[in-house]
């Protein structure tokens, strides 16, 4: 499986608007504020899925709702500045995914504490384990490749974005 | 409900699923420092059954790297012919371990005796977690 499989052209953000306080040097990231930059990402990236035809709007809270809970259980920011925001829900009749891109970095408490720049979210069916561990994996191994993630990172519209995700070999 | 969790004890991998590999010499050759260690135990190894219905997902895989992280021995999943490393979060999701497959615990260092039980749990776990995110 490969990233452009899942992830929807339209609802790629090349940038974030969600913004986070600048950290206080040597001092740990108020939760608080983790939770906040959370929220933002998530509501903004799912927003795009809903604005891009994928889904309902009725939906968008729930999902919402339900990718933010399960940030709750253990953060999905994986280290090497990836984040991997992800939710099963009924509503997904397909396993479908956006990609977005923070300029400036945003505290998602990651494994290891750094910044993280590139989020790629996963909205899958319940009934599909394969299909959800097959994307995970392929983000992971994709995002393994430092030369793609900074080629990503130089991206700047949504049109470069998926040019490079459909460039990109399976084995990237 | 648990996962069947199988095999014991040193030896050789003869019990693999088929498909799966032997590691690479250069995995194989213990320190000499660890080789010491090892006198009288030996490589742990499992043959565990996954269980849980969403397979061996993020959440399990984080679980199972924090606790792999908490010994000395090295931690070692196979699916297949896939191998990663059991302290390696991205390691255990490459290895696409879905429901009711089965995957070979491996465990060897100081601390593989004590240690091979508990990450077997973990790996064998239905979860006891909400499935439905």
């Amino acid at each position: 499986m490969r990233l452009c499989n899942f992830i929807v052209r339209d609802a790629i953000i090349p940038s974030l608007t969600a913004t986070a306080p600048p950290a206080v040097p040597g001092a740990s990231r108020d939760p608080t504020t983790v939770r906040t930059v959370k929220e933002q990402v998530v509501r903004e990236m799912v927003g795009t899925l809903h604005a891009s035809g994928h889904v309902r709007a009725t939906d968008v809270d729930e999902i919402v709702r339900a990718v933010l809970r399960r940030e709750e259980l253990g953060t999905t920011g994986i280290g090497r500045h990836i984040a991997i925001p992800h939710s099963r829900h009924q509503a997904a009749d397909r396993l479908i995914g956006t990609l977005a891109l923070s300029r400036d970095g945003l505290p998602f408490d990651s494994l290891d504490g750094e910044q993280v720049y590139v989020f790629i979210l996963l909205v899958s069916p319940q009934d599909r384990p394969g299909d959800h561990l097959r994307a995970l994996e392929s983000v992971v191994r994709t995002m393994r490749n430092d030369d793609f993630v900074r080629q990503l990172r130089a991206c700047q519209t949504r049109e470069e974005i998926w040019a490079l995700l459909e460039n990109a070999a399976p084995g990237w | 409900m648990t996962g069947k969790v199988s095999g014991n004890g040193s030896g050789s991998r003869e019990f693999l699923p088929q498909g799966s590999r032997p590691l690479a010499p250069s995995d194989t050759e213990p320190s000499p420092v660890l080789e010491t260690a090892m006198a009288g135990t030996g490589p742990q190894r499992r043959v565990v059954r996954i269980v849980n219905p969403n397979g061996l997902h993020f959440r399990v895989a984080d679980r199972f790297s924090k606790l792999a992280r908490q010994y000395v021995c090295a931690v070692t999943v196979w699916n297949g012919d896939t191998r990663a490393d059991g302290t390696s979060l991205t390691d255990l999701i490459m290895l696409i371990a879905l429901p009711d497959s089965e995957v070979v615990l491996e465990v060897d260092g100081p601390d593989a005796l004590k240690a091979v039980d508990p990450l077997a749990s973990v790996l064998a776990s239905p979860g006891g977690e909400d499935y439905t995110i």
